[in-house]
């Protein structure tokens, strides 16, 4: 059970970093336009 | 911890590379920023400021997107191609989505499975479809972000050089936008064919990329 909640972690770690990431690039890219 | 760390080795490694690369590319590319501005006989800015920069943004964003189309077209493409002698290519009579029964969807479904593959209907259906739906959403959303941080770059480069700035639209029609997306897509696509067709012949022990050492050239699909 834990090493599945650790699996889940990480998925949900490197999806939450690339979609904040991403979200950061276009609020940049807009509030210089 | 030693063991979440054995069991979890590549995400982890993997993870931590990012960081710390990502890292250099901003330090690199704040120097480079703050060289370009005193030739320019602009200002320079802090580390902080110039990850606020449309300029970083564009940077990062160009390779994320061509990284996740890289991913997204390969996962879609095995479906459909193969390549003969090929750990990456599955065998040419199973072209296509394959039966239930090997997909182990509906009523072929074990005890194990994912809910959603037992679940029938559009769960199925989506979840079938979810890893290159997720690859190719981010592929989408990082190009969108590399074409609105582009922009913004590319129009403080012709502020700073007294021309008129363009509009998004007019952006995505600019040699700036398709050098910096082009560029990109060319080595991804040489890096899955050179993978595809260099795995044929050569051999990395221990490796899942690689077929058994001893595995006949013209043996497919046989990781080990």
């Amino acid at each position: 059970m834990m090493r599945g909640t650790f699996r889940w972690t990480i998925f949900v770690l490197y999806l939450g970093v690339v979609l904040a990431g991403l979200t950061y690039f276009i609020v940049v890219g807009l509030l210089r336009l | 911890m030693k063991r979440f760390l054995r069991d979890n080795g590549l995400s982890v490694a993997f993870g931590l590379l990012f960081l710390g690369t990502l890292a250099g590319q901003a330090i690199a590319g704040h120097a480079d920023y703050n060289h370009q501005q005193v030739l320019e006989g602009g200002q320079t800015i802090s580390l902080p400021a110039f990850l606020a920069t449309s300029e970083f943004a564009v940077d990062v964003a160009e390779n994320w997107q061509s990284e996740y189309l890289q991913f997204f077209l390969y996962i879609f493409a095995t479906v459909w191609l193969v390549q003969r002698g090929s750990p990456e290519s599955k065998q040419p009579d199973e072209i296509g989505l394959e039966s239930d029964e090997k997909q182990k969807v509906g009523r072929h479904a074990t005890a194990e499975s994912p809910k959603w593959a037992r679940a029938g209907g559009w769960r199925t259906g989506l979840f079938s479809r979810s890893l290159g739906l997720m690859m190719g959403g981010l592929f989408l959303l990082s190009w969108l972000a590399q074409s609105v941080a582009g922009v913004s770059a590319y129009n403080s480069e012709q502020l700073s050089q007294l021309t008129d700035p363009v509009s998004w639209l007019q952006y995505l029609g600019t040699a700036d936008f398709w050098n910096r997306t082009l560029q990109n897509w060319q080595s991804e696509f040489l890096a899955i064919g050179s993978m595809a067709v260099l795995s044929v012949y050569l051999r990395q022990r221990g490796s899942p990329e690689s077929k058994p050492v001893g595995t006949p050239h013209g043996a497919t699909e046989t990781s080990g």
